[in-house]
């Protein structure tokens, strides 16, 4: 029984239902936003000295994709974030352009969403259509499809690294907000070094800095790297053009496997570097001041939808998705207060809801009746699921005890979930059912890879269960996720050998576009965690479309219960560990915590400021919006 | 994108066309870093840019040609837009920081620019910078070297 909050009940056989005789079973009364910040109550208020709070709009927030603003206020006296409220900052429409279109533009439109990781749209469109069509690629086609998104994850991981959260961590800004540890990281050996080559942490610190030091330098070339190995399953990237439902329109060679060996053996050796840098640079920071585990803390709720499916099992059909995403290389799931509850896609699509009473956008429950009181296969659904959503944009004044945000607020059994790639890690790990393999092991309290020789020798390391989740532990993880990728990339790559071998050199499935009302779903991951696809056809035309990524977990506004979004918990309680005084404080550690999750945010954006003017143009990241 | 989309359509229409064996016609309207690889790998000799660049100074259609200075912005600014750029953002300012700072243009690098006149979505061009493309397409072919006319390969 994986539901606390919702009134849902399973049978002895697992099926779902709503609890008997709860009349109105979605219903809710909207709770008061809460006020964060301390007040000064009680005997002898009027008299104490006023707490030294201050307001920071961090707007926008630099490193990240997109748009993203963050408003904070800081307890100067007690050092630490007491309020703060995510703000994404553009609107995105892409539901709205996809209704009424035939669903295999979805492909190259959807993917459009994301400058970054456009493939992942691309590709989990492809599997929400060939589920809505009922067709499912051949088993090469899913290994390439595999493959595709292997790369893929090659170009987000050394960005996020080298480039957006590394130069957190640099000499050139540490040395600004806390010149002691630049000091002591002078004295501080590297036990990394025989693997990364780095004496010192101080080393490590200038390899971080931006444009000149090593480990920035290194990740921008390390990207050309995964967008090969992208290309090579999926023509051109970040929009593949051979992406289809049903696989993929790629030609095929023996020449496409070696060369994507060759750039996958360049990687493995950059895997156990960037390993073994961020494990010396995340226990330096844990260790000279164990007050950093608090930064960007929050409660262990992740949600992950699984990514890489086990060619011999996925057959796209929603009646058996609990089998194929069970047998996925990292496996979906739902981990509350540290617990993983549930590993099933039929549990996690059914707890599912978006809330827009803190965004800007109208409630469509109140139009009418939901279209849907099921799921395909008879499990309740909420009206506030995206199977009964529909995008109504409404911009209003910003007021942060209404409306500040073109996020909504998505909830799973009502509690606020983040999702990243330590979050697949971590329902990898609990799950602990990665099939036989010469290189993946998840022991139940971490993962245990086994990372080819390369110029380096063959390297085992284990990624082990944080205890909490931070803004350290998710960077750490992120390092440990590129051994994670490479190890499951080599599975994939040696299956579609074997098939290769076999004469299996199928990489489509012909399909006719049904005319009759369907409904599917696909469930993916992008580099940065969570992405899914629903949809609803009828006629041979999309009816409805709806997106939700990582960022539209992650960058969520309060939820109409009271509860807050991801980074809004991450910033609450963040302590400032700078040692400069309050008048030089730079809200480092907020945007470490900010940052840690690596957000996305918004996509091909035309802003409309009212007057049909169009404020800024820009191609990027779409992975918060509407 | 009407007329700030000269750049891709010039690219479109003289793509097809026959240039000599050295010269590469490239659409460069993607990430800053994903051009600089490009750049890091070709090394070209000469660089000609073409786009619309508003910059509110001359009328509608003029076209502007001048070396690019090569001087890079200040590093914090090289940095900002390098990470605009890593999130999938397309500008062309990101493109020349990045390329500048990197050192991946040739010391000839030439700039063609139209000023725009209009800078809405639609279709096609607006008139003037209609008029621009031919003499855009003749300043490119001398930049190049080109002495005889460029005709369609299928001609």
């Amino acid at each position: 029984m994986c539901f606390k909050n919702l009134p849902i009940e399973f049978d002895a056989n697992g099926k779902a239902s709503l609890r008997e005789g709860v009349s109105d079973p979605y219903s809710f009364k909207a709770a008061k936003p809460k006020s964060y910040v301390r007040k000064q109550d009680g005997p002898g208020a009027q008299l104490a000295a006023p707490p030294k709070l201050r307001d920071w709009s961090i707007d926008p927030v630099t490193r990240v994709a997109g748009a993203l603003a963050v408003h904070t206020t800081l307890d100067l006296e007690n050092r630490k974030a007491v309020d703060a409220y995510s703000r994404a900052m553009l609107f995105r429409g892409y539901e709205v352009i996809l209704q009424g279109r035939d669903p295999r533009d979805a492909i190259d439109i959807s993917s459009r969403a994301c400058g970054v990781c456009g493939g992942v749209h691309a590709t989990v469109s492809s599997l929400t259509i060939e589920q809505a069509f009922g067709i499912c690629p051949p088993p090469l086609g899913l290994a390439c499809r595999n493959l595709g998104e292997i790369g893929e994850m090659f170009y987000d991981h050394p960005i996020h690294l080298g480039l957006l959260a590394g130069p957190d961590y640099s000499t050139s800004l540490v040395s600004v907000t806390n010149p002691e540890l630049v000091r002591k990281a002078e004295k501080t050996p590297a036990r990394g070094y025989e693997v990364h080559g780095f004496r010192t942490i101080k080393d490590i610190m200038d390899a971080m800095n931006p444009l000149t030091g090593k480990i920035y330098l290194e990740s921008i070339e390390y990207t050309r790297v995964g967008r090969v190995m992208c290309m090579l399953m999926y023509g051109k990237y970040p929009h593949p053009s051979t992406l289809a439902p049903g696989g993929l329109q790629t030609t095929i060679s023996t020449q496409s496997f070696n060369e994507f060996y060759t750039q996958l053996g360049k990687i493995f050796d950059y895997c156990k570097v960037m390993i073994a840098t961020w494990d010396d640079m995340m226990d330096f920071f844990l260790e000279s001041n164990p007050a950093y585990e608090q930064v960007g803390a929050r409660d262990i709720n992740l949600a992950q939808l699984g990514i890489w499916d086990d060619t011999d099992a996925y057959d796209a059909k929603y009646a058996n998705c609990n089998m194929w995403g069970n047998r996925r290389w990292a496996k979906p799931g739902m981990i509350i207060d540290g617990k993983l509850v549930t590993t099933n896609l039929t549990d996690i699509n059914m707890g599912f809801e978006e809330f827009v009473d803190h965004a800007f956008y109208d409630d469509w429950t109140r139009s009418g009746s939901p279209r849907f009181a099921t799921d395909p296969i008879g499990n309740p659904i909420s009206p506030y699921h995206p199977w009964n959503k529909e995008t109504i944009p409404r911009p209003t004044a910003t007021n942060f005890k209404e409306k500040y945000t073109w996020d909504t607020a998505p909830r799973w059994d009502r509690k606020t979930v983040e999702t990243g790639t330590y979050g697949r890690m971590w329902t990898t790990a609990l799950a602990a059912q990665t099939p036989e393999n010469p290189f993946l092991e998840a022991t139940g309290d971490g993962l245990r890879m086994v990372i080819p020789r390369h110029n380096l020798p063959e390297t085992e390391v284990f990624w082990k269960v944080p205890r909490t989740i931070n803004a350290l532990e998710r960077n750490r993880a992120r390092a440990y996720a590129m051994g994670f990728t490479a190890v499951i990339g080599m599975n994939c790559l040696l299956k579609a050998f074997e098939y290769w071998r076999r004469g299996e050199t199928k990489v489509s499935t012909p399909f006719k576009v049904p005319k009759d009302e369907r409904v599917s779903v696909g469930f993916w991951e992008a580099g940065r965690g969570w992405l899914a696809h629903h949809m609803h056809m009828d006629k041979g035309k999309i009816m409805n479309y709806q997106i939700t990524t990582p960022s539209t977990l992650n960058a969520a506004p309060r939820d109409p219960f009271g509860g807050l979004g991801p980074y809004e918990e991450a910033v609450i309680d963040t302590p400032i560990l700078e040692s400069v005084s309050d008048d030089e404080v730079k809200g480092i550690d907020i945007l470490r915590a900010i940052r840690s999750f690596d957000p996305c945010m918004p996509c091909t954006t035309h802003m409309d400021t009212g007057k049909g003017v169009i404020v800024r143009e820009v191609n990027s990241c779409g992975c918060t919006l509407e | 994108m009407r007329d700030l989309d000269f750049g891709t359509q010039f690219i479109r229409k003289v793509e097809v066309l026959d240039w000599p064996g050295d010269v590469l016609v490239e659409d460069l309207s993607y990430a800053a870093h994903r051009v600089l690889h490009l750049f890091q790998e070709v090394r070209p000799g000469k660089v000609v840019l073409v786009g619309a660049m508003p910059r509110d100074v001359d009328p509608a259609g003029t076209i502007r040609r001048y070396a690019l200075d090569l001087t890079p912005p200040p590093d914090e600014e090289v940095q900002a837009r390098f990470g605009d750029a890593a999130g999938g953002t397309i500008d062309l300012d990101h493109t020349l920081a990045v390329l500048r700072y990197m050192k991946a243009l040739p010391a000839d690098t030439v700039v063609i620019e139209v000023e725009p006149a209009d800078r809405s979505f639609g279709l096609g061009f607006t008139d003037p910078v209609e008029a621009a493309m031919e003499p855009v397409l003749a300043m490119v072919r001398e930049e190049v070297g080109m002495s005889t006319p460029v005709v369609a390969s299928d001609e």
